[in-house]
């Protein structure tokens, strides 16, 4: 398989020999540093950061770059989405939706609220289409006919309504889930 | 909420300049950078090697159209609850709310416009269908006088409304495209024939048991006003006669879709005749849909008019616009309970219009209840017959 680089002349004869995959994996892939607020490095291969669209056009400007600052991206959020985006890459060299489907759902599935809240802001940051669609629906169904304390404190939002305001609201919550079961 | 108007309204031409002062930014100008770039391509510095703009740490401070992309996956309940979680989601669901249906509101409905409409006043498309009837007239009101935008309005069965609520729309949506008010049964038809005056970009409207209000008079004032008209449902619609929709195909040439379904008198009077039928295939070369169920006054007349319009316009289409003719002409027919026509007729109508099926699974040219029609098949039904049997058709 190496001789196909050392001697060329060898060509024609060494591909019936090494099929095209073996070449593939063979070369060295080309890795990426991304760097969280928080300060950890995180190394990945340039295909998986490919998959994220801000990366992408920031390396279309600055191509001799190699480290990419993700300020206000924490370790944490920014592990799972790569962790995702990994596997989005083994769907893309075979694609099986059936399969695809599953892992998109089990990867939302065990993830808990916090992960999820945490995730979004950083997908729709770095603007992974799939992933950000995956947890958008994630999110729906989790506050879908949740009341509204639940959903405030499912994404850690103050109420900030003034009394009478909320007051108001109530009144309209009242008319709309009249007759329907509680949380 | 001042923040939340920013966000709209922080120019982007400003980027640049905030990228030089980027070492003096506060975190409140950060946080207006990245709400105007919305975590979007535009954070990127041309050259540089930081990415600027932040991602949203905050959720009260979500952007807008991420937002609207997480409730617009959830129920029209579940979204009026995220309006109630802070003022930041109400401004931004209620400036980017479009399409609202509270349908499935049993009891409160009113009370829930009355406190919503003046809130959602982006709404383009309200849906206020009820099965028990709930709706009136004030909610009415204040939806004109909120909902400025409002092109697509479901009214249906809102049996506790008045023409004031006709005047209410009239006044309040001149750009109103579609109109479902069936079922609707105390409107008059002054009310609606006022209603054509103001609202003249109609195009789909639905009178379906509007026994009161679609009379010859209405259709009138349809067909003097509402020259786009497309789509008009009169089922049911017991006052309609051939007067009413003559002058309707007349004024309204794109006239698409038709549906005249039991328009008979409760004394038994058909009032719908040939003439309707005729002046329909004479001014109206889109129609393309036609239903004229317990029509029973129709007769041959009326089948050979269509004939012999297709006939007419097939030679000037073919001039005007070449390939398009196949797509124009009927595609659906009801003539069931049409007893008076007889079968040559409607196999001429049938040879004439290729799409109108009678074939399983294709009925596009309805005639249940025709005994006497059970002869005429569609092209395709010959087609197999010949090819099983070698029998040739016995129509003719």
């Amino acid at each position: 398989m190496s001789s196909s680089t050392d001697s060329p002349t060898l060509t024609t004869e060494t591909t019936q020999l090494s099929p095209q995959p073996d070449t593939e994996t063979a070369k060295p892939t080309k890795k990426i540093t991304l760097k969280s607020s928080d300060n950890q490095i995180f190394e990945v291969e340039e295909s998986v950061a490919m998959e994220f669209a801000t990366v992408k056009s920031f390396f279309e400007d600055s191509p001799s770059t190699d480290t990419v600052p993700l300020p206000n991206v924490t370790a944490k959020p920014l592990s799972q989405v790569i962790e995702f985006c990994k596997e989005q890459i083994k769907f893309k060299a075979n694609p099986d939706e059936a399969q695809k489907k599953k892992y998109n759902a089990e990867f939302v599935t065990e993830k808990s609220d916090k992960d999820l809240v945490d995730m979004i802001p950083v997908a729709n940051y770095l603007e992974i289409k799939d992933l950000l669609d995956v947890l958008n629906q994630a999110v729906a169904d989790r506050i879908e006919n949740k009341s509204v304390e639940y959903v405030r404190s499912f994404f850690g939002i103050d109420n900030d309504f003034t009394a009478e305001e909320e007051a108001a609201l109530r009144r309209e919550h009242a008319w709309a889930y009249e007759g329907v079961d509680e949380d | 909420m001042t923040e939340n108007r920013n966000k709209q309204a922080f120019p982007r031409e400003m980027v640049g300049e905030a990228k030089v002062r980027r070492e003096g930014l506060d975190l409140y100008s950060e946080k207006l950078m990245m709400l105007a770039f919305g975590g979007g391509k535009s954070g990127i510095g041309e050259g540089g090697v930081k990415i600027v703009g932040l991602v949203i740490t905050e959720w009260k401070d979500i952007p807008m159209e991420l937002l609207l992309r997480i409730v617009s996956l959830v129920d029209d309940r579940t979204m009026i609850m995220a309006s109630g979680v802070c003022s930041g989601w109400r401004d931004a669901i209620c400036s980017g709310l479009t399409h609202l249906c509270l349908s499935w509101c049993k009891n409160n409905m009113n009370n829930l416009v009355l406190s919503l409409a003046p809130k959602f006043t982006k709404l383009q498309t309200l849906v206020l269908r009820q099965d028990k009837p709930q709706l009136e007239d004030n909610a009415v009101e204040t939806i004109s006088s909120h909902c400025h935008d409002l092109q697509d309005l479901d009214l249906s069965k809102s049996l506790k409304l008045s023409d004031l609520s006709l005047y209410a729309l009239a006044h309040g949506f001149p750009n109103l495209t579609k109109l479902n008010i069936s079922g609707c049964t105390a409107f008059s038809d002054v009310s609606l024939e006022y209603l054509t005056e103001f609202c003249r970009k109609l195009k789909i409207l639905n009178l379906c048991g509007c026994v009161k209000g679609a009379t010859d008079r209405a259709l009138q004032a349809i067909g003097r006003n509402c020259s786009q008209l497309q789509s008009l449902n009169l089922g049911w619609c017991e006052n309609v006669g051939d007067v009413g929709v003559r002058s309707l195909a007349y004024g309204c040439p794109d006239l698409r879709t038709l549906d005249l379904c039991s328009c008979v008198c409760i004394t038994g009077i058909f009032k719908i005749g040939d003439d309707s039928v005729i002046a329909l295939a004479n001014s109206c070369p889109h129609l393309g849909s036609l239903c004229l169920y317990y029509c029973r006054n129709i007769t041959d007349r009326a089948m050979y008019s269509l004939v012999e319009n297709r006939m007419k316009n097939k030679a000037a289409m073919w001039k005007s616009m070449a390939g398009r003719y196949g797509e124009e002409g009927l595609k659906s027919l009801n003539i069931s309970q049409c007893t008076a026509i007889t079968p040559p007729a409607v196999q001429a109508l049938c040879d004439s219009f290729p799409a109108l099926h009678t074939c399983f699974g294709r009925h596009s040219l309805v005639m249940s209840g025709c005994l006497n029609l059970t002869s005429v098949h569609c092209a395709c039904v010959v087609q197999a017959h010949r090819t099983a049997s070698y029998i040739p058709y016995p129509a003719h």
